[in-house]
């Protein structure tokens, strides 16, 4: 998990969003650091605040909880058993009671055996009790997809299975400066909030994030670039992939492309979505996870429904094959700029 | 029933508590540290022959040498992922040495001995290191998951601990099919918390499989320590609160691990019903080539393991005591070690599966959407191959 930071900057993903403050100091950081640094915030404000899970006491795998013990406490940050199930039951528990708790899964493709607590238990909290219970404090944080060389259980993109959870939130960063706003924000919901780091940016995404607490709204798409042939929609570590298509296909076809990151996959943000292709008329979608039942199809569905007549080209969608994540297969897995640019190239030729 | 259920538990007018501690389980050991045989293991000491006792030895040398191999060529960068089998290497011969060869093993991933003692050997982990197109995995997992229908182990996998009631249905299946087999399932102490791991204890137990739980107690979890795992007697307790005859035995003392295993697959086949094994051990190596262990624990403690209560030395000192040390450890391991070095030579050069694979064994047949999807990639690849290194891959 420790691999050589392999630094690429891109001004357009890993800069500001409208919402984050600016001309304020800031500090020059991974999206790790800056996770860790929304949850020290976290810690520092709210003195039951918890953050816990596998190996978490001596940083966690991935380094995020970093001298966060030493900082807060041992009882306020600490390894759990090895077991998913009970992370999230346990930090239910917590919340019930209104404790913000930030459990960390350690790959999102562990997940699987928190389902139940998650689906049928933070998700239906509030709903099963008239209101009486919920579990609004609670934060799972979990580090998604791609890696180059994780296989079938260390790159999975399990979003849609909860997106289709009513009751759940589902976040997802796109750089260091998102990272920390959204994440407070998620912490702060009054909402059980899935967070899904794209880990593959963990240590290559680097910007210089405000010092300050600051929030980013969820539910609330952004448009990273206007354009006014063809809209793509992406999230997390896709638009890395999207961004060089695009850059691509502005030159070669002679197109101006918007580019949107929807950052809150549910709930969505369905106006910038219909606005942004009632505008363009061709909409290219893209996501790791497997395209039969992805969550391309439910923006592709919103759009039918609230674009018919202004489309001009089939919706597209780039994802994921329907299979595994295969190891020495990856690059030829998941979307990458060659797949997206084909489907710019055909939406547009259409 | 009424009956059946009141005569499953008794009465007192005491109101005690039962201590947590009540049931200390011992570790069962036949060697000390210095490979001295201990007094009262003679009868165990003797079930292990000379012949036997090499067999042991050559493979915990393989292991050794080949996570010595592997782990250097993950830090050079020449593979993606290792993960070392350091200090664990007697329970891992010890056990397979005991066991029927049709007996089925459910692994986790740092099982590496059993593998090469059944037939899967240096040659195949190799291609399977590299994910050619000789992995019998296809390429498709990561590094250290292997699997062998032939030499009836089940595949790794990296969610940990789904193995463990897997191996309750699979064990039952042999009992029901009338075999006098059983189904060894492997387990860390760090996966025993998972909820499967307590529903395969409890089906085992409830349908008398014919399952034995084998828990590699090696300490420590990634960076977990076992302080931070269980409050309990380690793990062996939990084997009695499901209802099954339960031991604790010292990995590291391949006379132990050998015995243990032998007594508790009699059991398992004339109860009928699952056992549960503890060997106590630990893992000398980091957790994994992403991980660095030195971060949380010391290094005396890391090398107390590594130079004293080490398996492979302990089975050394015993063979000199014994005077059956008629070789040179040092050229013995160089020659395992040029076996290595010559199947890694081999794995590295060939080439990597079809890139079709990709879409095969997803289902029993390609679906016609995966037809349709492989179709698509072909005329990316036709325009794009050089950007996936097709030409690394067996050609379509
Ligand atoms: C369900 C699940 N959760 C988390 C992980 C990440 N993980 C891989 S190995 C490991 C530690 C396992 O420890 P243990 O079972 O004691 O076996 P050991 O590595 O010590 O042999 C963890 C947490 C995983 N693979 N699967």
């Amino acid at each position: 998990m420790q691999r050589a930071a392999t630094r690429k900057f891109s001004s357009l993903l890993f800069g500001t969003s409208p919402e984050a403050p600016s001309g304020v100091p800031a500090t020059r950081r991974t999206m790790l650091q800056s996770i860790s640094n929304a949850i020290d915030i976290t810690l520092t404000k709210d003195k039951t605040a918890c953050l816990f899970g596998e190996d978490i006491a001596f940083g966690g795998v991935f380094r995020v909880a970093e001298g966060l013990r030493q900082k807060h406490g041992e009882n306020r940050v600490f390894n759990t058993p090895l077991c998913e199930q009970g992370i999230a039951g346990f930090a239910i528990g917590l919340s019930a009671i209104g404790i913000t708790t930030i459990a960390e899964i350690q790959f999102a493709d562990y997940i699987f055996p928190a389902f139940d607590q998650i689906v049928n238990e933070a998700a239906k909290y509030r709903y099963r009790s008239g209101g009486q219970f919920n579990v609004g404090s609670l934060l799972i944080r979990a580090p998604y997809g791609a890696v180059d060389h994780g296989a079938l259980y260390h790159s999975q993109s399990p979003e849609a299975y909860f997106a289709h959870t009513p009751g759940l939130k589902v976040v997802i960063p796109r750089g260091p400066i998102q990272a920390k706003g959204l994440l407070l924000a998620s912490i702060r919901d009054q909402n059980p909030v899935l967070f899904f780091e794209p880990k593959m940016l963990y240590r290559s995404a680097v910007a210089d994030v405000p010092n300050e607490d600051y929030e980013i709204p969820l539910g609330k798409a952004e448009i990273l670039k206007e354009g006014k042939d063809i809209t793509l929609i992406g999230y997390g570590l896709q638009l890395v992939h999207m961004e060089k298509a695009m850059i691509r296909a502005e030159k070669e076809l002679k197109i101006s492309c918007e580019l949107i990151d929807l950052r809150t996959i549910s709930p969505l943000d369905r106006e910038t979505i219909i606005d942004s292709v009632k505008k363009t008329g061709r909409v290219l979608i893209a996501h790791e996870a497997p395209k039969f039942g992805g969550f391309a199809g439910e923006i592709a569905t919103i759009i039918n429904e609230n674009c018919f007549l202004h489309l001009e080209a089939p919706i597209h969608r780039v994802c994921g094959w329907d299979t595994p994540f295969p190891l020495v297969f990856e690059k030829m897995y998941y979307p990458d700029e060659h797949r997206i640019f084909e489907g710019i190239k055909s939406t547009i030729n259409f | 029933m009424l009956s059946h259920i009141r005569r499953c538990f008794s009465f007192s007018q005491k109101l005690t508590f039962t201590d947590p501690n009540a049931l200390k389980i011992p570790t069962f050991r036949c060697i000390d540290e210095n490979g001295l045989p201990l007094k009262g293991a003679e009868v165990y000491i003797d079930a292990v022959s000379k012949s036997l006792l090499m067999d042991i030895y050559k493979t915990m040398v393989e292991v050794r040498e080949f996570d010595t191999i592997f782990y250097d060529l993950q830090r050079q960068g020449k593979v993606s992922f290792y993960m070392q089998n350091t200090g664990e290497e007697g329970l891992q011969a010890g056990t397979a040495a005991a066991l029927d060869k049709d007996d089925w093993i459910c692994p986790q991933y740092r099982e590496l001995g059993l593998f090469f003692w059944r037939g899967f050997d240096i040659q195949l982990a190799s291609h399977q290191m590299y994910g050619n197109k000789l992995d019998l995995g296809e390429g498709k997992q990561m590094p250290v998951h292997y699997g062998c229908n032939a030499a009836k182990i089940q595949h790794v996998s990296s969610p940990l601990a789904t193995q463990i009631p897997q191996a309750a249905g699979l064990g039952y299946g042999l009992k029901i099919r009338g075999e006098q087999n059983i189904c060894v399932c492997f387990y860390g102490e760090g996966a025993a918390s998972e909820g499967d791991a307590h529903a395969g204890l409890n089906f085992a137990a409830t349908t008398k499989a014919h399952t034995l739980f084998v828990c590699r107690n090696n300490k420590y979890a990634i960076s977990t320590p076992i302080t931070d795992q269980f409050a309990s007697d380690g793990i062996a307790p939990r084997g009695v609160g499901y209802g099954m005859p339960s031991i604790r035995a010292d990995g590291n003392d391949v006379f132990a691990a050998y015995n243990a295993v032998k007594e508790s697959r009699k059991l398992v086949l004339s109860t009928p019903g699952p056992v549960l094994l503890e060997f106590m051990t630990y893992r000398v190596g980091h957790h994994s080539t992403s991980d660095d262990s030195t971060r949380y624990r010391t290094k005396e403690e890391i090398e107390f393991y590594k130079n004293v209560d080490n398996p492979i030395l302990r089975t050394e000192k015993f063979m000199m005591h014994a005077g059956w040390l008629d070789f040179d450890p040092v050229q013995y391991a160089k020659d395992v070690r040029e076996r290595v070095l010559k199947a890694k030579t081999v794995a590295e050069h060939i080439e990597f599966p079809k890139w079709t694979v990709m879409f095969s064994n997803v289902y029993d047949k390609l679906t016609p959407e995966l037809e349709r999807q492989q179709e698509e990639m072909k005329k990316h690849l036709e325009k794009y191959g050089d950007k996936y290194h097709i030409e690394k891959h067996e050609a379509v």
